[in-house]
């Protein structure tokens, strides 16, 4: 048998070390010709075995992944125990496992995964749940970018309103949720049970200001809005919107409304006229 | 060879306030510089600040300069970035393979010790050496198995890769220890193997008793048999910048400090007795020759 070169070395291992039910089941389920090449590839000693050699980087590569989503997404973990916790992250490395250099992204296809999964069932809440939670994490580390003021507006004439388009705090995000999970999420980090989330529907912005994370539950027309705002579109396709449901006479307040909240709350960072 | 910084701590996100509070006597912090390769918010604030106050050095985890995939663009542009950010000391990384296939186990993974693997390795460590525009050291890692194929020692291997890419060594002195017990090899055959003026930095760190093996999981104090081993080192290599490493059952920042200021203490006296002539009058009686 030739020498296995650098890269056959590291597929090889990669596949025993990656095997869900560990080295031992790994080899199990590989031809002979292919699990008898570990004796030919990695020494045994009196000590370990070769296969108890490579278990040691099998639970390791297992484990330090599942503690690093396990702190991205708290809520979760104490709405299903450890133990469901546990078997979820099983099944979301073999969908999903680590394609970033960082372990900060490990876990960013978990609310997809729920979705789909047999946790769901039961608590069909569970992806809107982790949603909220990645989100959080996005806003936590997105760009700084210094806050527009309300003073800063004042020098706008008519004709700027007319244009102007703001932007979006990088880490500003919008979430269109089916279930009112925020409440869920409050329960755990205060400790409590984590009971179960009423049903929506609820939009919730998420953002940052200086260095803290917020989440606001927010009504349909607010969300409108915000969707128009993360899309680029102008101060006047929001006062649009607005007039369709409202009518002109109330929109106007309503909108003003808004954009001193979002002022007050540090949502925006910028804007362009023209 | 790069300053001599002192005596450093992994800096550690337990520690932030503490840090910007006390300004504690640390001489240097060394950053998980994957931890900071992000956009903002409060991990790049955090750093700004202490860095304000400290110098610092950049520690990667996930170069896998041993992979037989291709080097990560993004990953060397956002070291790049970090790097200008932070103007550190120096940065360093580890002689493993941390993946294949374009997946990331974010584990330091052995490498066997081969002709190809030290000619893969060192030509990568030449090109990453080239995007940064300057040298990077390169830190031993335990390690739980070796390869059949291997044709010679970790020692010799870290020695030829140092010297074929001329690159400094982040010599790990719990590692050295860790592997030579795993692997039944004479820790201080490993280190007079190591080329005195390539370390440019010590790590220290804890690690477990599993038994038939040890781990490490910088989870510990330093274990007596590592202090040893680093007054060995210090007898060898002189006065090296020393990182204390803890990265579970992180405990508060003054408990850091106190086995810190033995690190200091054992270089220190270790050195005095170096220069007075003396031989081996090391604060703790190595007994791993046994």
């Amino acid at each position: 048998m030739p020498q296995p070169t650098l890269a056959e070395t590291q597929r090889y291992l990669w596949r025993l070390i990656t095997a869900p039910e560990g080295v031992a089941a790994g080899l199990a389920a590989m031809p002979e010709s292919e699990s008898a090449r570990l004796g030919e590839i990695v020494a045994s000693d009196a000590r370990r075995s070769a296969a108890e050699r490579l278990d040691v980087y099998a639970n390791m590569y297992f484990f330090r992944l599942l503690d690093s989503i396990r702190e991205d997404y708290p809520g979760v973990l104490a709405a299903v125990g450890e133990d469901e916790f546990h078997n979820l992250i099983t099944d979301y490395l073999l969908a999903h496992p680590s394609s970033h250099f960082s372990l900060r992204y490990a876990g960013r296809h978990l609310p997809d995964v729920l979705r789909r999964h047999h946790l769901a069932a039961e608590r069909p809440w569970l992806a809107d749940l982790a949603a909220l939670e990645w989100a959080i994490l996005e806003s936590f580390d997105a760009a700084d970018a210094p806050v527009l003021t309300a003073a800063e507006l004042e020098p706008l004439s008519a004709d700027d309103w007319a244009e102007v388009r703001f932007r979006a705090s990088p880490s500003l995000q919008l979430l269109d949720l089916e279930w009112k999970v925020d409440e869920v999420w409050d329960r755990t980090q205060r400790g409590d049970d984590a009971g179960a989330a009423a049903p929506g529907p609820s939009a919730m912005r998420v953002w940052r200001r200086d260095l803290r994370v917020y989440h606001q539950p927010i009504e349909p027309l607010e969300r409108d809005c915000l969707r128009l705002l993360l899309a680029g579109e102008p101060f006047a396709a929001w006062c649009e919107h607005a007039a369709a449901s409202l009518g002109d006479e109330q929109a106007g307040a309503a909108v003003a409304r808004i954009l001193q909240t979002w002022l007050a709350a540090g949502l925006l960072v910028g804007f362009e006229t023209a | 060879m790069p300053a001599h910084l002192g005596h450093g701590l992994g800096l550690r996100r337990q520690h932030y306030e503490h840090i910007l509070a006390h300004r504690p006597r640390v001489d240097w912090f060394e950053i998980l510089s994957e931890n900071y390769m992000v956009p903002g918010g409060r991990p790049l604030a955090m750093l700004d600040r202490i860095r304000a106050d400290y110098p610092m050095v950049m520690h990667g985890v996930s170069l896998s300069i041993g992979s037989s995939d291709p080097l990560d663009r993004d990953y060397l542009d956002a070291l790049a970035t970090l790097a200008e950010r932070v103007e550190p000391a120096w940065i360093s990384d580890h002689l493993c393979w941390t993946g294949v296939g374009g997946r990331n186990a974010h584990d330091l993974l052995p490498l066997p010790y081969t002709e190809e693997a030290l000619a893969h390795v060192a030509g990568r460590i030449l090109q990453v050496q080239d995007h940064l525009r300057r040298r990077i050291a390169i830190e031993n890692v335990s390690s739980y198995l070796s390869f059949r194929h291997s044709t010679m020692s970790e020692w010799d291997f870290l020695a030829a890769v140092a010297d074929r890419a001329d690159c400094g060594i982040l010599l790990d002195v719990n590692n050295v220890f860790v592997s030579s017990f795993n692997h039944d090899f004479d820790a201080l055959a490993y280190l007079d193997a190591v080329p005195r003026e390539r370390v440019w930095q010590f790590h220290l760190a804890g690690h477990s008793d599993r038994g038939d093996y040890l781990l490490d999981t910088h989870d510990h104090p330093v274990r007596p048999e590592v202090w040893a081993l680093y007054a060995e080192a210090c007898l060898r290599f002189g006065r090296v910048s020393t990182l204390l490493e803890r990265d579970d059952h992180i405990p508060e920042l003054p408990e850091l400090l106190l086995e810190l200021e033995q690190a200091r203490t054992i270089q220190e006296s270790v050195l005095a007795a170096a220069d007075a002539g003396r031989d081996a009058a090391l604060p703790l009686a190595p007994d791993h020759r046994a």
